[in-house]
């Protein structure tokens, strides 16, 4: 329903998308009819009328998502992806629909709202920071859980060159289960907890003003020992309790992901395919098993 | 706007500092007790170091009836099986091996973990209502695990504890096979080498008990020392021998006796040993 929405609104704005792409022509004056002049010779003076001023190409508009660009003063982002709310050209708010989604095929919903501020933004040097919380509940009848997920994330977007930028990031994650019942895997009314700390960089050659080639890649530096704790009766006569930490296989997941953005005023979409460890978007949670990365992402700006 | 900024940045710096601060913290795994010693001894086992012959076998076959007796083996290996099989399904629900000579598999991520259990004793009578620690005591029993291979060494303490076999109101096998109530008092400090995976019932254990404390059967409770073995209902103990180095003493209908040099087999009826090899 979502992306029929977002398709129908994009064939709005991709006309009016492409009506800015154009630029607005430089008015055009015509000349009225010529005037007889007198026979006798009179003394004249020439003077230039100054060249008509060129219209400034319009900005390009930047990737918002992993850079330290924002989305802008009062601008609505509706994207199958993320949310996001422009409550000032350098504070945004927002919020992540599959997260939400999640609780029809998981039986787990994970409300979740990020914060985006912007430190710096002076050219060809952009630095921002965002916070995220995700929080999820999950009920079943054999398990109950929660778990807690903030990201704390550093942007940093350099443009290299006019059509080249480099958008650096620097992610600390905390993670935590806790609940009873077999979430842990490990006990009862458990809890595991775990940190981890990576970067992340996203090259963007712009090929047009709309149109990038990008590159993303993403390594994971940090890797804690999931600490785990819980007990459990399992009849009256027998409490057991169990402390420990699971050593992940992989200590440092990894992704690469080749792809394309088409970047207008009030649509964008970017696809994208890759390998590696696939991170989940936001949470930035890496799986434990290599595939195929897929990546892509549609959205309308208001 | 300034403030805002401000906000963010405090955020962006304390969260972190936060996060730091909750769930649980890596654990240290303890160190198992007198491992060395309890190494030492599965070797004895394995190589007995008494050197026996004809002369003194008679005394060491008297020594070892007279160490039969103090074992209680008629309860004390399923008292210790059931603690050892509560273990066993916790390590199982902590998706560890139960075995200590499985090795993990070191493509999937492996736990380090201590698991205790505690077991209160059912008492003699194991009255109606709620188990009572204080009146029937408990076995502790705690086992650890090392990047997803379990420590064969598990050890515990047995705190005034109060058992009877057969259990009240059981009417399996194992009541029938046992002829007489045994009222059962146990307290002191357990050492369990595994031999091989842990325990589901008594009949499957195989593993080296080492017991030091109070042991007895009803009114008769008194100190003691000792260790046996345990593999699939055959027991051995281990006895000093008086010129030196100790004896492997192996129970079935037989006694069999194994020194560094020699063995000797012996008949329970005639009282005679004669030697095997």
């Amino acid at each position: 329903m979502l992306v029929v929405l977002l398709v129908c609104a994009s064939s709005r704005v991709l006309a009016q998308g492409n009506e800015l792409e154009s630029g607005a022509a430089p008015s055009t004056t015509s000349s009225g009819p010529g005037v007889v002049s007198p026979v006798e010779p009179v003394e004249t003076t020439t003077v230039q009328a100054p060249p008509p001023v060129a219209a400034s190409p319009a900005k390009p508009v930047e990737l918002i998502d992993r850079t330290a660009y924002m989305i802008g003063e009062h601008k609505l982002l509706l994207g199958i992806l993320a949310f996001e709310y422009g409550i000032a050209r350098q504070i945004s708010i927002g919020t992540e629909p599959p997260a939400w989604a999640l609780g029809a095929y998981l039986h787990i919903v994970i409300p979740n709202l990020h914060l985006k501020l912007q430190l710096l933004e002076r050219d060809p040097v952009a630095v921002a920071v965002q916070v995220a919380g995700y929080y999820g509940t999950l009920n079943r009848t054999d398990v109950t859980g929660n778990l807690l997920d903030l990201p704390i994330s550093l942007y940093v977007s350099l443009k290299v060159h006019p059509r080249v930028s480099l958008h650096l990031e620097g992610t600390y994650v905390y993670a935590q289960v806790f609940g009873t019942g077999d979430v842990t895997r490990a006990s009862l009314g458990g809890a595991v907890a775990a940190r981890s700390g990576q970067v992340g960089l996203v090259g963007q050659v712009r090929v047009t003003r709309i149109f990038s080639l990008t590159a993303t890649g993403r390594y994971e530096f940090y890797t804690s020992d999931l600490a785990l704790s819980g007990s459990n009766t399992s009849d009256p006569y027998t409490t057991a309790t169990l402390s420990g930490q699971y050593v992940p296989a992989v200590r440092h997941p990894w992704e690469a992901i080749a792809g394309v953005a088409f970047l207008w005023e009030h649509f964008r979409l970017t696809v994208g395919a890759g390998y590696g460890y696939y991170f989940v978007p936001g949470m930035d949670v890496a799986n434990t098993r290599r595939t195929f990365v897929p990546d892509g992402s549609i959205a309308v700006v208001l | 706007m300034k403030a805002g900024r401000w906000f963010v940045r405090a955020a962006a710096l304390a969260l972190p500092a936060l996060a730091l601060g909750c769930g649980p913290g890596n654990v240290t795994l303890p160190t198992p007790p007198m491992a060395a010693e309890t190494a030492a001894l599965v070797m004895t086992y394995q190589m007995p170091t008494a050197t026996l012959d004809t002369s003194s076998i008679g005394q060491v076959f008297v020594d070892a009836q007279a160490r039969l007796a103090e074992l209680h083996l008629d309860w004390l290996p399923e008292l210790l099986s059931d603690a050892l099989a509560q273990v066993r399904t916790r390590l199982d629900a902590a998706g560890l091996p139960d075995d200590p000579a499985t090795e993990p598999d070191r493509t999937r991520g492996q736990l380090t973990a201590v698991v205790s259990v505690t077991r209160i004793c059912a008492g003699w009578s194991d009255p109606a209502g709620p188990p009572d620690a204080g009146a029937n005591g408990t076995v502790e029993a705690t086992a650890i695990a090392d990047t997803g291979k379990i420590n064969p060494e598990v050890w515990g303490t047995a705190t005034h504890c109060l058992a009877r076999f057969p259990p009240a109101g059981s009417s399996g096998p194992v009541a029938t096979a046992t002829s007489t109530v045994v009222n059962a008092t146990l307290d002191g400090t357990l050492i369990i080498y595994l031999l091989g995976p842990l325990p589901q019932n008594a009949s499957d254990a195989q593993m080296l008990v080492s017991f030091s404390g109070s042991i007895g059967v009803g009114d008769k409770v008194g100190s003691a020392s000792f260790d046996f073995q345990l593999s699939k209902s055959t027991v051995k103990f281990r006895i000093p021998v008086a010129s030196g180095g100790d004896a492997i003493v192996t129970v079935g209908t037989t006694i069999g006796i194994q020194g560094a040099n020699a063995g000797f087999s012996c008949d329970l009826t005639m009282l005679t040993c004669q030697q095997s090899s």
